[in-house]
């Protein structure tokens, strides 16, 4: 095929870039374990990032460069999910600043969601989302804390039938709503639940992460670390346990606990929230271990419930 | 229903480090005026101690104190609430309304029982439990920044008069309870007190949730002074009520 000048200077101008990109770019071992969404559906690696409180920070330059560097590590250190809301303040704009300042060669897994009492709504605030992240294609769109859940919902299928949304899914936390959540779960069609899950906040393991795994749906477990109020007291009561260490390589608590979530067969993912590049990458860390079996998951929980 | 499955850590999406360089951003962007916040509370507390510790306030320093106060409601509720505060929180709107009505109320309240009002008469004295609490609540919050940079935060970021909430409802109740701080008082100026309160008192109490959420040590300053208006609001009520009662005795 003939190229002409002006062709030619314009791919040699993309092939100076791409060798000039960083190796973030096309890492694609990253060490990091993954999960399918759902069987013969693509994986995700199993440490996602969450951006509740940590990424809503109006716009404060000094606190946006360091989201970006957050940001930056995890892409880095191969993550893929950042999930926000629009009930998450400026998250939504600070990591798709982030998203921009990086360049458009990454590998993020976009997840938002829908917040509206307003059934109607749904476009709207997928378009509204969509633009703070600076993108014109999520991968996930969920509608937050079940709110206005059953026209969402076939506001959210249609828009996956268009090719608009890879993926669909509701969230809750905290515990909350677990009943509706369960009825929702079991009678419609969903790829993504989110729900609090951490060695505190178990009760999921009766009901909703067996019923997940039942009708393959992908769960992201948000609070890994209970909103930080599990870290602190274990590291001054107990050194992580010798198996942990020694079997899979854990070094803290924070990468035992997140290891714990995130080791549990039905969850694909966990999306801890910080806001210092240190622990992003302990986060990560965690996610480059050999998961826990069934009965070592026991033993840490029996454990951890004895401090 | 959705509302009532929320809980008030739901309503604080940021940390408190964002929260506090928030403030430094608001005293940046305030330019001269941060400074002028800084020295007004003590200048309108002066004036208050000169004018009411003995007397009753003249109408016009009263008018004036009262439209300055409704200026600092509303420069709460542009600069602070629809500026800055709603980059961090969806209901920040919702709060400057809040504030608006806040300006709208104390003028409303204030001001046409100023112009109309004749001089109290010789024997209806000062209300000094009241009015301890009205100038220990006005003295508060014109060392509101003072405290702040004590309990740990930097100058810059430290929340003054007219441009924070906090301080502004602070001194705003010590100004409403300073004026119906007498020992017979009619039931207009308490109902008067009672309105121009709520807001404040509302304010007063969502700010304190807001930061044990964030586990800040000014929480404390704020409950105190929810308390001590409380306490001035069940004085006052109980001032009307007894001097009622007593009338309704007399044969």
């Amino acid at each position: 095929m003939a190229m002409n000048r002006r062709q030619f200077l314009y791919t040699g101008a993309c092939a100076a870039a791409a060798l000039a990109l960083p190796s973030r770019s096309f890492a694609v071992d990253t060490g990091l374990q993954t999960k399918p969404i759902s069987p013969g559906k693509p994986a995700i690696p199993v440490i996602g990032m969450g951006t509740w409180q940590t990424f809503n920070i109006g716009d404060d330059p000094q606190l946006q460069k360091r989201c970006t560097e957050i940001v930056s590590t995890f892409i880095d250190m191969g993550g893929q999910l950042i999930d926000s809301s629009p009930m998450y303040g400026s998250s939504a704009t600070t990591v798709g600043r982030a998203l921009a300042q990086l360049g458009p060669q990454h590998n993020v897994f976009a997840a938002d969601k829908i917040w509206s009492r307003d059934g109607d709504a749904t476009q709207q605030e997928y378009d509204q989302q969509a633009r703070r992240w600076g993108r014109d294609h999520m991968e996930l769109m969920q509608i937050h804390n079940l709110m206005a859940w059953q026209p969402h919902l076939e506001h959210l299928s249609a828009m996956k039938q268009a090719g608009l949304v890879d993926y669909i899914g509701v969230t809750t936390s905290h515990g909350r709503r677990h009943k509706e959540l369960e009825n929702i779960m079991a009678n419609h069609a969903l790829d993504f639940v989110q729900l609090t899950y951490n060695i505190s906040h178990r009760d999921v393991e009766q009901r909703l992460l067996p019923l997940a795994r039942e009708k393959n749906i992908a769960v992201i477990a948000n609070r890994p670390y209970d909103g930080g109020h599990l870290i602190k007291p274990l590291k001054h009561k107990a050194a992580v346990p010798q198996w942990a260490q020694q079997e899979h390589g854990y070094q803290t608590w924070a990468d035992l606990l997140l290891g714990f979530v995130v080791s549990h067969p039905a969850v694909t993912c966990a999306i801890p929230a910080t806001s210092q590049v240190a622990h992003m990458r302990e986060n990560m860390q965690a996610g480059r271990h050999t998961l826990l079996s069934a009965k070592e998951r026991r033993r840490l929980a029996d454990y951890v419930g004895t401090l | 229903m959705d509302w009532l499955t929320y809980s008030i850590a739901d309503f604080v999406p940021y940390t408190a480090e964002t929260y506090r360089r928030l403030a430094a951003q608001i005293n940046e962007a305030a330019g001269l005026w941060r400074t002028l916040a800084l020295f007004a509370p003590w200048l309108l507390l002066a004036a208050a101690w000169q004018h009411k510790w003995q007397r009753r306030f003249s109408t016009l320093s009263t008018v004036l104190l009262a439209l300055t106060l409704a200026a600092s409601w509303v420069s709460c509720g542009y600069i602070y609430f629809a500026t800055f505060y709603s980059q961090l929180n969806w209901a920040a709107g919702y709060l400057a309304w809040g504030f608006y009505a806040q300006a709208f109320l104390l003028l409303a309240a204030v001001v046409p029982r100023a112009l109309s009002s004749t001089a109290a008469p010789a024997s209806n004295r000062p209300n000094i439990a009241l009015r301890t609490i009205a100038m220990g609540l006005m003295l508060a919050a014109a060392c509101w920044p003072l405290a702040g940079w004590i309990l740990g935060r930097t100058w810059q970021q430290t929340e003054r008069f007219g441009l924070f909430p906090d301080a502004t409802a602070v001194f705003t109740l010590g100004f409403m309870i300073l004026l119906a701080s007498r020992n017979t008082v009619t039931a207009g100026l308490v109902w008067g007190l009672a309105i121009t309160s709520v807001i404040p008192l509302l304010w007063l109490v969502v700010s304190s949730a807001f930061l044990s959420v964030l586990m800040q040590p000014e929480r404390i300053l704020i409950c105190l002074a929810i308390a001590a208006t409380i306490i001035a609001l069940a004085v006052s009520l109980t001032a009307v009520f007894s001097a009622r009662f007593q009338a309704a005795a007399k044969p």
